[in-house]
């Protein structure tokens, strides 16, 4: 046994898996305790809108008009049998409509984010990369589009635009995506803008420049990945801004119409018996606060993550 | 010209550091001689006049000023001064990569191969950076960018110029590492810059420089973020490639010791004028310009005294706002005389051929003799 004298390391060292900036972002994201918190709340929502419907243990249109008859025509508690979160007063489980809600939310979050990058990435990028009356043209505009009250915009929008189809598309929502994405896409252009403003000074754009690489690939494959950091940062803190602005319209009844039920719209019935059955408005709002937590706690994680330099500075 | 290489480098190729003159030289000879197969014009690249200005709140910075030079087919060309001498402008000019604004290239004219750059269109010239005219810069830690890998950075051009396949490319590539000196070229193809020394990092942005096969590299203090052993490494890179594909150099230095060993011809530039120029066994010899032989004396010397102070050119050089109808180096000139504040001297032939100087104490019934 003695004699078992394996040399060890003279084996060459295979050569470390190539880590981008991206992985070793990643890396520092799943130290910080807060983000993997917000990782965690944000896969479970993720995971709700996807399989919601699949796990439910009711559809949310459905009527348990018995139970409510036997419980004198009142919305079912929670920890009823069959309904663990209770029914509202026309006996329709809550978890279930939760549920259906957590869709509602995730479609809003993504599309509206696909929308506002889809509008205030380019023209942030042209804005910077052109400068000049390009840059003011363009930045005016968003001047103008930030000054305007949202809420005001969307509900206007969404007036004018109920009896088409265009209203009418995805139960209404399609609407109030693209109103909500319409006046969000002025903090990602701006900070597309500073982004690119401040980049294309750098010395490896110069270098591109010197080896003839085109304009598009330059801000494409140059500027925008360098960039890329705050605007995911901004995005991923712009998800729970949607998800709010969705709710709240929700809740004056703007966007999603009934049967279907979006957070919002759950706390608006929900409270016309919030001193009987206070749990009508709470586990909506109780959803809906978890989930601008999960991103929110994600989105200052991605900061750190993304600009270690920033970090303990803010 | 095939021929030509692989004989090169067959003589070339077991010197790594250290290269005896002659062997420089010849290999040099032959790829000048070489390099001007298929030639367009008399010389690769002929500046006329040119002068670029920046167009400033405080108002208009002269910074390169009607400077005349010309780079032959194959040949190393030193720009040396001090800093803000407008060596650099001068190459970004050629590129046309002056920042505008505020910068613009105001007269002159910049024949590259019998194309006139000047008049190109902005995507024809785009075509012909990197592919015909290649860039080293100063700082290889910034000058690549964080978020590409190496491999995606020099095939860049490769792909923009030269229309290869993919794996055409890719080999390429691998050739390219291979040849500016990176140990195991294919398995650093995806890594990021990061993973790269500084003195590696200025090996792919040779790699990238070359990546095409330009005639002209334009290598702007190629060195000067370096250590000095790194330096020397790099220096002989760009020597042994430029002579291998017959590349003319235009060569961005304010290191005379660097000008000395690399070039072929030096032009000396003071306050955005060419105020020398000759070749570098004239100009090293006998300066005829009052500027060189305080660049010159201020080298430190290996039988220098310990503990003396390093010797300077007193003073800074004048701001490039509206110069004054003088000799722009006259108030830090130990030999100034009246005429040098009263007029400004033009660029005139000297002894040696190829020589020429801007200064009034050194032309003929000048006072230095």
């Amino acid at each position: 046994m003695a004699t078992n004298t394996t040399v060890v390391g003279t084996r060459v060292a295979k050569p470390k898996a190539t880590s981008g900036p991206w992985r070793e972002a990643a890396g520092r994201l799943v130290k910080n305790k807060l983000a993997v918190v917000g990782l965690v709340i944000v896969a479970l929502f993720l995971f709700c809108g996807i399989f919601g419907p699949l796990i439910a243990p009711w559809p949310y249109q459905v009527q348990d008009l018995q139970a409510v008859f036997a419980n004198g025509n009142r919305p079912l508690p929670p920890l009823s049998p069959n309904h663990i979160l209770g029914t509202d007063q026309l006996g329709r489980d809550l978890l279930s409509r939760l549920l259906d809600g957590a869709r509602i939310s995730v479609t809003v979050a993504f599309v509206v984010q696909a929308v506002i990058i889809l509008i205030g990435v380019p023209i942030g990028a042209l804005a910077g990369w052109f400068g000049g009356r390009i840059d003011n043209f363009l930045m005016r505009l968003t001047d103008v589009i930030y000054a305007f009250p949202d809420l005001l915009f969307i509900i206007l929008l969404s007036v004018a635009f109920r009896e088409t189809a265009f209203g009418q598309a995805l139960d209404g929502l399609f609407l109030v995506f693209v109103a909500i994405g319409l006046v969000g896409w002025v903090t990602v252009a701006r900070l597309t803008r500073g982004q690119l403003l401040s980049l294309k000074e750098t010395e490896f754009v110069e270098a591109a420049k010197a080896i003839g690489v085109s304009d598009r690939k330059i801000v494409t494959r140059h500027l925008l990945p360098n960039g890329m950091g705050p605007i995911i940062v901004a995005v991923t803190l712009g998800i729970p801004v949607a998800i709010l602005a969705e709710a709240t319209l929700a809740y004056i009844g703007i966007g999603v119409q009934p049967p279907r039920a979006s957070w919002g719209s759950l706390i608006a019935e929900g409270q016309k018996f919030i001193r009987s059955e206070p749990h009508l408005v709470l586990f909506p709002a109780i959803f809906i606060a978890l989930a601008l937590i999960g991103f929110t706690f994600l989105g200052d994680g991605l900061r750190d993550a993304l600009d270690p330099k920033l970090k303990g500075k803010q | 010209m095939v021929g030509a290489d692989e004989e090169i480098s067959a003589a070339d190729a077991p010197t790594i550091v250290e290269l005896s003159a002659d062997d420089v030289l010849r290999a040099r000879t032959d790829a000048v001689a070489n390099a001007g197969l298929g030639r367009k014009a008399d010389h690769l690249l002929e500046v006329r006049g040119l002068s670029t200005h920046f167009f400033t709140p405080d108002g208009v910075v002269q910074a390169v000023d009607d400077v005349t030079f010309n780079v032959g087919y194959g040949e190393t060309l030193g720009l040396v001064g001090e800093s803000g001498c407008g060596k650099s402008v001068s190459a970004l000019s050629i590129a046309r990569l002056v920042p505008d604004p505020p910068g613009r290239i105001v007269s002159g004219s910049i024949l590259f191969d019998g194309i006139d750059v000047l008049k190109l269109s902005t995507e024809d010239m785009r075509k012909l950076r990197g592919k015909e005219i290649g860039f080293i810069f100063q700082d290889p830690l910034t000058s690549l960018n964080p978020t590409l890998t190496i491999g995606y950075q020099i095939g860049e051009a490769i792909k923009e110029h030269m229309g290869l396949s993919s794996k055409a490319a890719q080999e390429r590539i691998t050739e390219l590492l291979a040849k500016v000196g990176i140990p195991r070229p294919k398995d650093r193809l995806n890594d990021y810059p990061f993973q790269f020394s500084g003195g590696m990092r200025q090996r792919v942005m040779i790699a990238i420089a070359l990546s095409c096969d330009p005639k002209l590299i334009l290598a702007d203090e190629p060195t000067t973020a370096l250590d000095v052993t790194i330096q020397a490494q790099i220096l002989e890179l760009i020597q042994r490639l430029s002579s291998e594909f017959g590349t003319a150099v235009l060569l961005i230095t304010h290191d005379l010791g660097i000008a000395a060993g690399m070039c072929d011809r030096v032009n000396v530039m003071y306050a955005g004028r060419i105020v020398e120029t000759g070749t570098v066994d004239t100009l090293f010899e006998n300066p005829r310009m009052p500027y060189a032989w305080g660049l010159l004396d201020s080298l430190p010397r290996i039988d220098d005294v310990r503990g003396d102070r390093l010797r300077t050119i007193e003073g800074m050089p004048p701001l490039l706002i509206a110069p004054p109808k003088a000799c722009r180096f006259a108030p830090r000139c130990d030999y100034a005389r009246d005429i040098c504040v009263n007029s400004e001297p033009e660029l005139t032939p000297r002894a040696e051929p190829e020589h020429a100087a801007r200064c009034w104490a050194t032309e003929p019934g000048g006072w230095i003799g």
